[in-house]
């Protein structure tokens, strides 16, 4: 287990992040209605709450995880386009508006990779606020995303375990 | 046929999806708007009311998108019934595979007001040419 993610990295690492800031920016503009801008993530206020959202990637017997973070005014902003405010005092609102978010992006993740010749299948996504560990077993890629206005900032990290 | 009179019914697990779908379809002027959160539940709705069409997602627990649809095409008391496939699923294969287990449409997540309206406009001209085979014989 574990080396899925170094494999998917080695043979298409470059592109894959390319297509992951492609995949984040159509998903956000498309559920926005309105035009968005990536920018760097050092740009992004400080001090947000936030909702995370691991989906398991699987080959065969090998795994990594994506784990999405959202600044949860973002997915506050998207819940606002459909729901009225008084709907959002249920948190289950904002963590079902996050599953799917990060369901679309993922699909999408999913389908490039695949396009690259790998057979990967994805989980269903599931929402949980606990850290990563130290030194998770499989790979993990997180993606931080936060929202100012029409800018949206991405912030890759690789857990990779080569071992 | 009409808009106002089109019974529909929308299948996902995640509300966020309902909402969306629920608002496109408003937008158009569909009125008649149902909901079920898997296929299990959106089956037992099946049999015990009309619905003209039904939109469904694919991942889903309990009874997925796919199993609905074969499950739904395998019977002739659905054939009036158009099918659409919206999906965050969105590899070739797998769209293929919807369209000949009889989808009448596949439609990737997150779908804008326009494609969704142009797939929409589609099928009810689907569902008026059905109406008249069925009338001709």
């Amino acid at each position: 287990m574990g080396k899925l993610l170094g494999d998917v990295m080695q043979r298409i690492g470059e592109d894959l992040t390319t297509n992951v800031s492609g995949a984040v920016l159509e998903t956000v503009e498309t559920l926005f209605g309105e035009k968005m801008y990536m920018v760097d993530a050092k740009d992004r206020k400080e001090g947000f709450s936030s909702l995370a959202v691991n989906v398991t990637l699987t080959q065969g017997s090998k795994s990594a995880r994506l784990r999405l973070v959202f600044d949860c005014s973002l997915i506050e902003s998207l819940a606002l386009t459909v729901y009225p405010k008084t709907a959002l005092e249920d948190g289950s609102v904002l963590e079902d508006a996050a599953a799917e978010v990060a369901n679309i992006i993922c699909n999408k993740i999913k389908a490039f990779i695949n396009a690259k010749g790998f057979s990967i299948e994805m989980g269903f996504p599931e929402v949980d606020n606990s850290p990563l560990p130290e030194n998770p077993e499989e790979g993990v890629v997180c993606l931080n995303f936060s929202t100012y206005k029409n800018r949206l900032a991405v912030k890759k990290i690789l857990h990779v375990n080569m071992d | 046929m009409e808009k106002s009179a089109c019974r529909i019914l929308t299948v996902d697990d995640h509300r966020l999806s309902l909402r969306l779908v629920q608002q496109q379809l408003e937008i158009m002027g569909f009125t008649n708007i149902e909901t079920a959160s898997d296929g299990d539940v959106a089956w037992k709705r099946l049999e015990a009311e009309p619905f003209d069409i039904v939109i469904l997602d694919w991942a889903m627990p309990v009874k997925n998108g796919m199993t609905f649809l074969k499950e739904c095409r395998a019977q002739r008391r659905f054939d009036h019934i158009a099918m659409i496939m919206l999906s965050a699923e969105m590899q070739p294969g797998m769209i293929d595979e919807a369209m000949k287990a009889g989808a009448n449409a596949y439609i990737v997540k997150p779908v804008t007001q326009k494609l969704f309206t142009e797939n929409m406009d589609n099928v009810l001209r689907w569902i008026d040419k059905n109406g008249e085979k069925a009338q001709h014989g």
